[in-house]
């Protein structure tokens, strides 16, 4: 009623005072923000009257103003409200500032949002404006590389697939993902488009991150996607297109060289050489590196358009990607629509959607595998054989009749990707519906219900093709996989937030509940042989099927209170209690306490005569949180496993009892150790850090030093046969010994972080420099019963190297042996620790230690020894940002220096002999200077067709140093001129010229230095995985 | 505005307290859990089948076929070249490595396991017909006395354990010999109760009543409570169930599974899927060759010449030898010699286990018998002879002479003489079946026998065997055996 009455009243005004009944001033003027650009819709009101107007799209203004005593209000959401004296003036320009300016930075955290000189905690904020939107970034993790200190990001250089993100190392031996938050919903990152995105705030520390309680232990990533703003519609579209490829070659031998040398490796092992390579200098050469790489393209679109009233406002986001892998065939196509939506229905109660749905589709090939990868394979080809026939077929590479020559397990790559078709698809669907409704003054209600669809299908199919002449491969008969999955999540959380002033005593204080449940189910089929080589599964002679589903449900209760005392000393408190399905139901739930204090130094007096600190802040945390994720961790997600205290039911392996005439009685038992007593993970985390703005806030520096230890993390510690149950899995396993999963081992990480922004200008030129580091120490303190974990890789089937998680070192180090030279002379191998079957010419290793830990004379396991860590000693990034009128550039480095890396593919191109069966394949170059005679090599071992085993143990001959530091990104814009675009009526243009991974310092050997490995057991094998690479992309930034 | 005040605290008083605890009870889906099983009878009928599997479970390595190495190669009689363990085992060079020592342990617990969740998860159902359920229960007992009856002759005192296990009890500490055979004596006697006295043919292989009350008396007689032993012996035969086949042989023949002489035995049928290589180890290498069948066998256990000196003059079990010149029947009119191609280090092959078939023929699937009449015919003996009843024990050792075409031996009124004539009858009887070195230990004849027949001087340890060390590694409650 009584907003009828005030636009009645203010129509009334309106026509009274057009038609000139007072004689009224008329004022004109232009609002404008602190970056000078005009502002549109904000509201113009004479105070105390109903007189009022808004600005158009120019910011330009008319108003009538009674007196020269009028004051004018100019308001705008998301500024600061402005009151200007009328006086005299005809002409009133007003520059507005935002909100931000004034109060200072806001940053999201767990069920709210605080100002970030309030903050007690640790948090790092990216923002759309600095990182996302300048850079073509794909998947969400590219977007957080190198901003944010203590983030560790990998790229995942397989099109359209998230990177591995670590914040503050490695605190498990199982998951350490950190939990990502969507629009205040727990989350999936995977399928976002960071077109989406506002900004990410990532909670490190325990006093931030512990109000998500269980699910914190790896930190809590928080996502916040762009929201409407109100006012005419504003379109914006932006898009790029460039192309990617492989940066780095490996330098492999050409056809003379691999002739010459595999010719030297049947003599040497009393064979006939090929004939075919009988005279070297005369073959062909043919590049397969090249076959296999291509520049992939990638484009992609966004188109974002926002506006609405202050009390509609709406964002609705397009996004189209498309991204061709550097190995050809592999590619990634995602498509998004994403419509936000808020509803002031007063200014005490909101309403508001978030609805999101992508779709992608995805061409994956053979890789990450140590011996069928198609780039590993590629660069092991002979090159003197072709890819394609005259004929233009594939080649069908040859096999001689007694197999000597060419491996019978290699098949012509560019073959096998092309025939053989991996292909995904997956649509998801994220709805969020919230309310907010404030009670009395300063208490707030807010209710979020999540809804999230998801749907995953394989279509895998290999059709009978020849690509070797012996059908070794399993091309003998077409077969295929179709999986379809689909799984759904339900998320309530509800809070209550209390927020008020007294005096110099400034509180917040809420309470809330989250109940998360959901299902999901798959199905798969699998067939072989079908009729005329058709993707055709109902037709196929054998099919096979089966299925699988889950349920899961978390219950959470969680408070927070801060307060703050006359704006110097603030004072955090959260306690969350998470029960979780997982678990017992006597030990289901869990309870994690937090607390921080911090003290604004620079709001005492004493510091205020200091003129160049502008801000200076000291805080301290310590809390608890939980890692839940690692309960069934590597048994599949929420698979049945994820339930340690039920007992599970099987069939025994190898069949069922035999009675009477039956074949066999079903026959059923307990299938899993029954681990009553498993709890979560629980990390005790201390925080120390100090924020602080220099010389006119020109200068922000934040360094923390913080130490978590990870306690009763999830391990299968070995238990004695008496316990009985867990019945093995294979015929071994009653040997090797039983297993239960207990809260047995601690971990722990701690280093320092620091941050430094440096902001300035002269004249027009604008210039930000900043810089980041964190050092991560990572150390097992305890393994229950004191085992290593002993992690085994294998090449080719055989077992290559390990990795040794045992106390006292970091997670997942490199064990093996210590290579000391080849032996040149009978002499010297007679003189030296025994090893069994050694001519001159082979490796010789270090005599480390005996069974009784001194060395005893001779080389066998217990040389082996720690041979490097894969977690780097630190990590950084280094901004650069300029801008000179129309001119942006902006560059970012990144890096990380100590850690080591094994190099698999070593395993494979520096040895001619196919390990696995028979045959010789391409090595690399350097192989030319393998040991040939007395004095010729104290490196690489002498070249055989069938050399000494012991040559290619797991040893520090494949761990290289993983240290590297990379351009990032590279950045060079344009924005045309105003006064050009307005007249073809678009808000703005900017181009754009970016680079990404343009140069690379590293001693690594391999492909790249960028080890995707999520499991931390093995986080710096390289099996040979799809290479990071580089690209060139010239972007366009529209806005109407 | 005031609705909404009171709307809205109504919905968090709702939101905050309404969630219930079992918001958060979820059950695997793809897997049966607790939720989903011990429902009907076939559920129950499936864990009990699962128990009987340990007894020839390949993770435990075929645990049946193994226990004859168990139970004979310390005797010698059976002698081997290969595999160090085994002849470590032979030359009483034990140690707590020995996987062959180790093995039974390990099955017996994933045996002993199985049966405690069927016992105190299975007789809680109460939805199923009482009686069958009562039967189920039976045989869970049955076999839980069985595989702690294997795990106490061999080792002693062992962790006794009845319930199903859960973290908080994984180290246990070992209980006393006695203690554990009392529990055996009650399993077997509860199992006995309800069990039937036969099975129909789609349950054939399932322990009876005998069977419990065969391993029964074997109990009793470690417990050393003769009349105990005598009484359940006569029960035995009271059931009329079980008799001595006219020839020994065809107890191993080919073809003749649950006979009226076997009370147990583990149960082989597809030899594709769950086949024991028990017919490997047996034959000679070229033999089978020479037969024109898969050279398969790999004679690596051949018998004795002290066994082959064994046999007194027409005895007709010496069929279960086969010497240079001798001949088996196979199948079919088949036979095979033994030449000087088939030779066995001393020319010596064992013939159980292929005899009545051809060699080789990739099936070894015939049943492994683990308790016989004879033996509780010798073992009814042995508790006869302890009460010093020795005519009768006597006539029971003759009940078996008998058989085999041997005559009558004089009754010797003295307790040391008479057990040896029970053992030296069930050393023939008993080749490479399942009980022998036990019999020998418990009658504490080991010692005597080793050093008389082989001149092999037996520790006073390996009367028991050693705990295993991965065991003693991971339970720091659990002793070794005195010597080891």
């Amino acid at each position: 009623m009584k907003r009828n009455l005030k636009v009645f009243l203010l129509l009334v005004f309106f026509i009274t005072g057009t038609s000139g009944i007072f004689a009224q001033r008329t004022v004109t003027g232009k609002v404008i923000d602190t970056g000078r650009q005009p502002v549109a819709d904000a509201n113009v009101v004479v105070k105390g009257t109903s007189i009022g107007t808004i600005t158009d799209a120019d910011g330009m203004y008319t108003i009538n103003v009674p007196s020269s005593t009028s004051i004018i209000v100019f308001s705008f959401i998301g500024y600061v409200t402005k009151e200007v004296g009328a006086g005299n003036n005809a002409v009133i320009n007003v520059t507005l500032e935002s909100e931000t300016e004034v109060l200072g930075e806001v940053v999201v955290v767990g069920y709210g949002t605080q100002l970030k000189k309030e903050l007690s905690g640790s948090v790092v904020s990216v923002k759309a404006a600095d990182a996302i939107r300048s850079i073509p970034a794909v998947t969400m993790d590219q977007a957080l590389l190198g901003h944010a200190s203590g983030v560790q990001v990998i790229q995942n250089a397989i099109p359209g697939s998230m990177g591995t993100v670590r914040i503050r190392g490695v605190s498990t031996t199982g998951n350490n993902d950190p939990l990502w938050i969507i629009d205040g919903v727990p989350g999936s990152p995977g399928n976002l488009n960071p077109g989406d995105i506002e900004s990410i705030d990532v909670l490190k520390d325990a006093s931030a991150a512990a109000i998500y309680g269980s699910r914190a232990a790896n930190g809590v990533i928080i996502v916040t996607s762009k929201r409407g703003i109100s006012g005419k519609p504003k379109v914006q579209f932006d898009t790029y297109y460039g192309f990617q490829h492989v940066w780095k070659k490996m330098d492999m031998c050409n056809s003379a060289e691999f002739a010459t040398l595999a010719n030297r490796a049947y003599i040497n092992s009393n064979l006939t050489p090929n004939p075919a390579w009988a005279d070297p200098s005369s073959l062909p050469d043919y590049d397969w590196q090249d076959a296999v790489t291509r520049n992939g393209a990638i484009q992609n679109y966004n188109l974002n358009i926002s506006g609405g009233t202050d009390k509609i406002r709406s964002a609705l986001i397009l996004n189209y990607n498309s991204t061709q892998g550097p190995i050809i065939v592999s590619n990634n196509q995602r498509y998004s629509v994403r419509l936000n939506t808020d509803y002031e229905v007063s200014k005490r109660l909101k309403f508001g959607t978030n609805l999101f749905f992508s779709s992608s589709s995805t061409r994956g090939i053979p890789i990450n595998d140590g011996s069928t990868g198609i780039l590993n394979q590629a660069i092991q080809m002979w090159p003197d054989q072709p890819v394609y026939s005259p004929d233009g077929s594939y080649n069908i590479l040859l096999t001689s009749a007694n197999g000597l020559y060419y491996p019978r397990n290699f098949a012509n790559p560019v073959a096998r990707v092309n025939l053989y078709k991996y292909q995904s698809f997956g649509q998801g669907f994220t709805g969020q519906f919230f309310g907010e409704l404030e009670l009395i003054k300063g208490l707030k209600f807010k209710s979020i219900i999540g809804i999230n669809y998801g749907n995953g299908n394989g279509r895998n199919f290999t059709p009978f093709y020849q690509t070797t002449p012996a059908n070794i491969l399993n091309t003998t008969q077409s077969s295929l996989s179709w999986s379809m999955s689909t799984g759904k999540t339900y998320t309530t959380i509800n809070t209550l937030t209390y927020s008020n002033i007294f005096g110099k005593h400034n509180i917040t204080a809420l309470v809330g509940t989250e109940a998360i449940s959901g299902d999901g189910y798959f199905l798969n089929t699998s067939a072989q042989n079908t009729p005329n080589n058709l993707e055709v599964p109902s037709a196929a002679q054998t099919k096979i099927g089966d299925g699988n589903g889950y349920e899961f449900a978390y219950l959470s209760y969680f408070g927070r209170v801060n307060y703050i005392y006359n704006d110097k000393y603030i004072l955090q408190v959260n306690l969350r209690a998470d029960g979780t399905y997982k678990l017992d139901p006597s030990l289901r739930w869990g309870y994690f306490p937090s607390a921080s204090i911090a003290w604004r130094i620079s709001e005492e007096n004493f510091m205020k005569s200091i003129p160049f600190i502008n801000d200076l802040k000291i805080r301290g945390s310590y809390g608890a949180s939980g890692n839940q994720n690692s309960i069934g961790y590597g048994r599949g997600l929420e698979s049945a496993t994820n339930y340690p205290f039920l007992s599970l039911y099987g069939s025994p392996y190898g069949g069922a009892y035999t009675l009477g005439t039956s074949q066999g009685s079903v026959s059923t038992m307990v299938q899993t150790a029954i681990a009553t007593s498993v709890q979560w993970e629980t990390q005790k985390m201390t925080d120390i850090g100090i924020d602080a703005a220099l010389l006119n806030n020109s200068i922000k520096i934040t360094a923390d030093y913080y130490s978590k230890v990870t306690d009763g993390l999830l391990l299968a510690v070995p238990v004695p046969a008496t316990f009985g149950a867990p019945a093995p899995q294979s015929y071994n396993s009653i040997y090797s010994g039983f297993s239960l999963t207990q809260n047995a081992g601690k971990v722990k990480n701690d280093g320092l972080e620091f941050s430094i922004e440096y902001n300035s200008k002269v004249g027009n030129f604008n210039y930000n420099i900043g810089a980041n580091i964190t050092t991560v120490k990572n150390t097992v303190i305890s393994l229950g019963a004191g085992q290593p974990i002993d992690q085994q890789m294998y090449l080719t089937m055989q077992l290559f190297g390990n990795t040794y998680t045992q106390e006292g070192h970091s997670i997942g180090e490199f064990y093996g042996y210590v290579t000391d030279g080849i032996f040149q002379n009978q002499a010297e191998i007679t003189s030296s620790p025994t090893q069994a079957g050694v001519v001159p010419g082979d490796r010789k290793y270090k005599d480390v230690s005996g069974p009784d830990g001194v060395p005893d004379g001779k080389i066998d396991a217990n040389d082996r020894t720690f041979l490097g860590s894969p977690i780097p000693k630190f990590f950084y990034g280094f901004n650069l940002g300029a801008s000179y009128k129309g001119f942006d550039f902006s560059m970012m480095l990144q890096g990380q220096y100590g850690n080591k890396i094994f190099n698999e593919l070593k395993g494979q191109i520096y040895v001619l002999h196919n390990f696995n069966g028979i045959g010789v394949g391409n090595v690399a170059k350097e192989m030319l200077l393998s040991w040939n005679g007395e004095g010729t090599s104290n490196t690489l071992p002498r070249i055989a067709y069938n050399p000494n085993g012991d040559n290619y143990k797991g040893s520090d001959f494949y761990v290289e140093d993983g240290s590297y530091l990379r351009c990032r990104t590279l950045n060079l814009g344009y924005t045309l001129p105003s006064s050009l675009v307005n007249r073809a009526n678009i808000g703005g243009v900017r181009i754009y010229l970016n680079t990404q991974n343009l140069f690379t310092i590293t001693k690594y050997s391999g492909f790249d230095p960028e080890i995707n490995n999520a499991n931390p057991l093995t986080s710096g094998v390289d099996w040979g995985q799809y290479p990071v690479s580089r690209s060139y992309t010239l972007g366009l930034n529209l806005q109407f | 505005m005031k609705k909404y005040k009171i709307f809205a605290f109504i919905s968090i008083i709702c939101v905050l307290t309404a969630c219930s605890e079992s918001f958060l009870d979820k059950a695997p889906m793809g897997d049966v859990s607790d939720a989903a099983f011990w429902k009907t009878s076939a559920d129950l009928e499936s864990a009990v089948n699962g128990i009987y599997y340990v007894i020839r479970d390949r993770d435990a390595r075929n645990i049946a076929q193994f226990w004859p190495f168990a139970a004979n190669i310390p005797l010698n009689d059976m002698q081997t070249t290969s595999y160090g363990d085994v002849v470590d085992m032979a030359n009483m060079k034990w140690n707590s490595t020995n996987l062959w020592l180790n093995c039974i342990w390990n099955a017996m617990y994933m045996g002993a396991t199985r049966a405690n969740v069927v016992i105190s998860r299975g007789s809680k159902m109460d939805n199923i017909d009482a009686t069958f359920k009562d039967i189920k229960i039976g045989e869970a007992k049955f076999l839980r006395g069985f595989y702690y009856l294997m795990l106490v002759r061999a080792y002693g005192d062992v962790p006794l354990l009845l319930e199903e296990q859960t973290d908080a009890t994984i180290l246990p500490t070992r209980t006393p010999k006695v203690d554990v055979l009392a529990q055996i004596v009650k399993d077997f006697t509860e199992a006995a109760a309800v069990l039937p006295a036969s099975w129909n043919d789609a349950n054939k292989g399932r322990a009876t009543k005998g069977t419990a009350i065969g391993y029964l008396a074997i109990a009793n007689l470690y417990q050393e409570d003769w009349d105990a032993a005598i009484t359940n012996s006569e029960a035995i035969f009271d059931l009329n169930q079980y008799s001595l086949l006219t020839n020994q042989k065809d107890l191993y023949k080919w073809g003749n599974e649950n006979t009226s002489e076997s009370l147990f035995e583990c149960q082989f049928r597809d030899a594709t899927t769950d086949g024991h290589f028990m017919e490997y180890f047996l034959e000679p290498t070229i033999a089978t060759a020479a037969m024109g069948c898969d050279p398969n066998g790999w004679g690596v256990l051949y018998p004795s010449n002290q066994f082959r000196a064994a046999f007194e003059p027409g005895d007709k079990r010496r069929w279960q030898i086969l010497s240079k010149g001798e001949t088996l029947e196979l199948i079919g009119g088949i036979t095979f010699t033994m030449d000087s191609t088939s030779a066995t280090p001393n020319g010596l092959a064992c013939a159980k286990y292929w005899v009545g078939r051809l060699p080789s023929n990739n099936s070894p699937d015939q049943n492994i018998i683990l308790l016989k009449f004879s033996e509780v015919i010798m073992n009814y003996a042995e508790a006869l002879a302890n009460k010093s009843r020795f005519a009768d024990a006597y006539a029971q050792i003759n009940r078996i002479r008998n058989r085999s075409g041997l005559p009558n031996k004089a009754t010797i009124n003295e307790i040391e003489a008479c057990i040896q004539d029970i053992n030296k009858e069930r050393r023939i009887e008993n080749f490479w079946d399942e009980n022998g070195w036990f019999d020998l230990t418990r009658t504490k004849q080991a010692k005597k026998f080793l050093l008389d027949t082989y001149g092999i001087t037996m520790p006073d340890q390996n009367y028991l065997y050693p705990i295993p060390q991965t065991e003693l590694n991971l339970n720091p409650n659990l002793t070794q055996n005195l010597g080891y």
